[in-house]
């Protein structure tokens, strides 16, 4: 009995401690392939709301990130789109949306504190209005 | 056995000569330093865990590690009290003698423990500064900071203090646990940021944001030199606190500094280079403490004062050597980086005089 309950007590702790060990959902993308932008680049794909969210294309113009150089990139994505999210485990801002199914961003940045200066995973969700996401991830690093 | 025959065996005991051997818990205190050291260590990989993970739930590795710590030193004062309860201990005294603040810290940190759950579960999770001051997480930190303060005390408060270097590392470890615990709430000035590649960009160079680029130089120069002047005070207030109470063995200075700096160091570092300069600062600090040989019985000497200055200096001129030589160069200028090593000498030399004897002669 005392061996079984030692079982289940370990098979709890396992779970509870496994449960904090958070998964990447989203696809992963060769950070090679959003350096070039796709070509065609491709136009945004006319979808209803109801529709699940589709990213079609990114493009970044680095993906070793350092101060003093801006950073940008670009998103075609289907048109029930509502926003998009770049996200790292340390920050995240929305990028702009210039047209439906079209989105772009870019920082000026002119310093970054140690802590920040690390390999991310890079996070694009795109979601529609009722939340549902599609998500890439790209590995990045800030320098 | 009647449990008065029974206390005069147990090492601790209340009414045991003072200075005589029994006046110590050497085994407790012994555990309580390695528990002392599993807290300042998990403390600060869960530092790092946060830093570096999206935490979404309380229950993650990095909470578990810090929370085996705590469940480790339950266990061990609770072994220790069964024991003593089993040699006739009753009431009070199941607790080794001088470790009153552990027993208080371990119901501090439980509150804390479970008040940041609940936090955590009605609110989720703070970031950056948030997750520094938070209530909760300082609930915790004051109950580390008692549960660590048991080795020392025990060590401290004895009539004939320990005086070899294995009999020293119970009170050694302990300190340093405390010193990474101030360094766990103090880790955003930790870094120098000496380093060229965290040069800020010249005001010039962006034409458009001279001016924000000017204020950040400014900044940047001003939170590197208040970097220098914290650690030193860090570094010389532990060590300066140790010395003026008993006389420290050789090497417990350098493992003092070292274990007080290498968790801290290993949780900020980005690169080995970063690393290596504090941990070998640490020891050439501790190497530079062992030569003056400081006795407590002489409190007044000259010797104090040039220790004072030296140990935070020579901390800092090997730290930013080494960052010059593996981190492909510095950033300050050769006046800035004088006058910092300086700096630091200064911030030992006023630490020396705020914790010297204060003796006025008739």
């Amino acid at each position: 009995v005392l061996k079984r309950r030692i079982a289940a007590a370990a098979a709890i702790i396992g779970l509870a401690l496994g449960s904090g060990c958070s998964a990447n959902t989203g696809h992963w993308i060769d950070p090679a392939q959003v350096l070039v932008p796709a070509s065609p680049w491709p136009k945004p794909l006319t979808s209803p709301p109801e529709a699940r969210p589709q990213i079609l294309a990114l493009w970044l113009n680095e993906t070793a990130i350092q101060p003093g150089k801006p950073w940008s990139g670009r998103l075609v994505t289907s048109t029930n789109v509502a926003s998009v999210e770049i996200r790292t485990e340390s920050f995240s801002f929305v990028c702009d949306r210039p047209a439906f199914g079209v989105f772009d961003f870019t920082q000026n940045i002119l310093d970054i504190v140690p802590q920040y200066r690390r390999t991310y995973t890079l996070h694009v969700i795109a979601r529609n209005a009722r939340g549902e996401a599609d998500e890439w991830l790209v590995p990045i690093a800030i320098r | 056995m009647p449990w008065k025959e029974a206390r005069m065996s147990v090492p601790g005991s209340p009414t045991a000569g003072s200075g005589s051997p029994s006046d110590s818990n050497t085994a407790y205190d012994w555990l309580m330093a390695l528990a002392s050291l599993w807290l300042s260590g998990g403390i600060m990989i869960d530092a790092w865990y946060h830093f570096h993970s999206t935490v979404e739930t309380f229950f993650e590795p990095a909470h578990g590690l810090l929370y085996a710590g705590l469940l480790a030193s339950y266990v061990f004062t609770g072994i220790t009290m069964y024991r003593r309860w089993q040699h006739g201990y009753r009431g009070r005294e199941l607790l080794p003698l001088r470790y009153e603040a552990t027993a208080l810290g371990l119901i501090v940190c439980l509150a804390g423990g479970v008040t940041d759950m609940i936090k955590h579960s009605l609110w989720g999770f703070e970031e950056g500064f948030n997750a520094l001051l938070s209530p909760t997480h300082l609930l915790i930190g004051v109950g580390m900071f008692l549960i660590i303060a048991g080795p020392m005390r025990s060590a401290l408060g004895r009539t004939k203090p320990p005086a070899t270097f294995i009999a020293q590392l119970p009170l050694v470890l302990a300190t340093a646990s405390m010193l990474e615990l101030v360094h766990w709430g103090t880790q955003f000035i930790f870094l120098s940021q000496a380093e060229a590649l965290y040069a800020p960009l010249a005001p010039s160079s962006v034409a458009h944001a001279t001016i924000t680029l000017l204020t950040l130089q400014y900044d940047k120069q001003g939170l590197g030199l208040l970097a220098v002047m914290v650690q030193s005070i860090l570094v010389a207030s532990f060590f300066l606190y140790l010395a003026r109470r008993i006389q420290l063995a050789q090497w417990s200075a350098v493992v003092l500094l070292v274990t007080g700096n290498a968790f801290v160091a290993a949780a900020d570092s980005n690169y080995a280079g970063q690393f290596v300069a504090v941990i070998v600062s640490s020891a050439a600090a501790g190497f530079g403490a062992d030569l003056f040989r400081l006795n407590p019985v002489d409190q007044l000497g000259r010797r104090w004062l040039l220790a004072a200055f030296a140990i935070p200096a020579i901390y800092w001129a090997c730290m930013l050597a080494i960052l010059a030589a593996t981190m492909g160069g510095l950033w300050w200028s050769p006046d800035v980086l004088v006058g910092s090593v300086f700096f630091a000498g200064i911030c030992g030399v006023l630490l020396n005089a705020l914790t010297g004897p204060f003796v006025r002669s008739c």
